[in-house]
């Protein structure tokens, strides 16, 4: 692996397009415990984000001919492990193992956090909990952005490439999600 | 509520997760201080930023290790073959052409049943339900596979359907859009291209989507008005298309409608 390690990705990508398979191996440790990341964040399911990592790879592999040579193979990878636990959660839903979806009209009945020291007190597993809680409340798009702003640290722009969506919509994604998920959570703790 | 107010409040969100230019931050920072209820909106924003970035920064290894991983990406890609391509979310081209080949499946199985077609190939297998005698099974199978091919299309139509309308209503609340009009140049171009697919849907199996009848006509109510924006729409216009949406709870309905259509 130590051989790799001057080795650009997209000269690693450019090898597994000629046919090099050896070179999967330097990205995928490059790569896989921030996609890891990024699918835990949105799906926040071990097994699930793990099944997406492996598949974000696995797609690497058989679609490498058809990546243009230019581009980033993180950022490839990235909007592929962003777009595979939206599909994982889609299927979730579907089959009703999903977590209780609160959606938007039911929102204004609930009773808005006021006490602005709630969030403070929140310790590090009842935050983990409180953002599990207040995650449901937000669409598959404002988690999306979510995730990748805060687990990725993606800019706005690069998260509005990644999702395929205006930068406009990236911004009021984030500014609705935010605001959800401070009052979700500033209502765990009361 | 003064100017400084309605240009900044709704900027706040992103202030607090460090999305805003310097100056921007600077206007919107100023303004939250000399704002009480700004100043303490933007700090309970804030702390949630901050409580996100703890639980991002947690480690979290991988549940099993590199090389394991590895392993099992390897496998999968034997296992698949390398020319196989992944499957990608279906568009118009490929519903159309499941549409054709269920469509042309059952006429083929009709038409056997009815003895008009000349079998070719003694050994396929259907040809062997066929050459069984049993038409009303025959017909009966195809028929099941068209109402579930429907009912998937039509899952997949509202899924996309409640895309737009998601958009519709983010663009409403755009704090970067002029304040008269917002740009629903995309969501219209999608509409008119999913009013085209529910046309092709419905013709196929109406009585497999008795039960999103009134769902889907909602919808597409909704589409048409979004398909007949112009591109730079007044804002109003498309805020009461928000607000109709919000009102119908219609982001909802086509959840459990999705849910119900996909189910077996």
């Amino acid at each position: 692996m130590d051989s790799w390690s001057g080795v650009a990705d997209t000269d690693l990508l450019a090898r597994l397009r000629a046919g090099d398979e050896d070179a999967l191996s330097p990205l995928m440790a490059r790569h896989e415990r921030r996609l890891y990341g990024i699918a835990y964040g949105y799906l926040r399911n071990a097994d699930d984000a793990l099944e997406v990592v492996q598949d974000s790879f696995v797609k690497l592999y058989q679609l490498c001919a058809k990546i243009d040579a230019r581009a980033e193979p993180g950022a490839w990878l990235t909007r592929v492990a962003i777009n595979g636990a939206i599909d994982r959660y889609r299927q979730r839903k579907r089959r009703g193992v999903h977590e209780t979806t609160v959606e938007s009209e039911e929102w204004p009945e609930l009773a808005v956090q006021r006490d602005p020291s709630a969030i403070d007190h929140l310790h590090a597993e009842d935050s983990r909990r409180a953002i599990e809680r207040a995650l449901p409340y937000l669409n598959e798009r404002q988690r999306a952005v979510v995730t990748l702003r805060h687990f990725s640290e993606l800019s706005l722009d690069e998260i509005a490439s990644t999702l395929g969506v205006r930068i406009g919509t990236v911004k009021s994604s984030l500014n609705r999600a935010l605001a959800r998920l401070k009052t979700v959570m500033g209502e765990a703790r009361a | 509520m003064n100017l400084s107010h309605y240009l900044h409040s709704g900027r706040l969100g992103l202030l607090a997760a460090g999305a805003l230019s310097p100056a921007e931050a600077d206007a919107v920072r100023t303004h939250a201080s000399r704002c009480p209820s700004c100043g303490l909106e933007l700090g309970d924003l804030e702390r949630a930023h901050k409580r996100l970035l703890e639980d991002a920064a947690i480690e979290r290894p991988l549940p099993i290790s590199s090389e394991a991983l590895r392993t099992r990406v390897f496998a999968q890609i034997r296992a698949e073959g390398r020319s196989r391509v992944a499957p990608r979310a279906w568009g118009i081209t490929q519903l159309a052409a499941a549409f054709g080949l269920v469509i042309a499946g059952v006429a083929v199985g009709f038409l056997w049943s009815k003895g008009g077609i000349a079998p070719s190939d003694p050994s396929r297998p259907a040809m062997e339900i066929a050459d069984g005698g049993d038409a009303a099974m025959n017909a009966e199978f195809y028929e099941r596979i068209e109402k579930s091919q429907t009912r998937a299309n039509a899952a997949r139509y509202l899924s996309e359907a409640q895309d737009v309308l998601i958009q519709v209503t983010a663009a409403a609340d755009c704090p970067d859009s002029p304040k008269d009009s917002v740009d629903v140049t995309r969501e219209s171009e999608t509409s008119r291209s999913l009013l085209q697919r529910r046309a092709a849907i419905v013709s196929g199996s109406p009585e497999a989507l008795v039960a999103a009848r009134g769902v889907m006509e909602e919808v597409e109510g909704l589409l048409q008005e979004v398909a007949d924006l112009p591109q730079c729409s007044r804002r109003s216009d498309v805020d009461a298309i928000a607000r109709r949406v919000d009102r119908k709870k219609l982001l909802m309905k086509i959840d459990l409608m999705t849910q119900e259509l996909a189910a077996p």
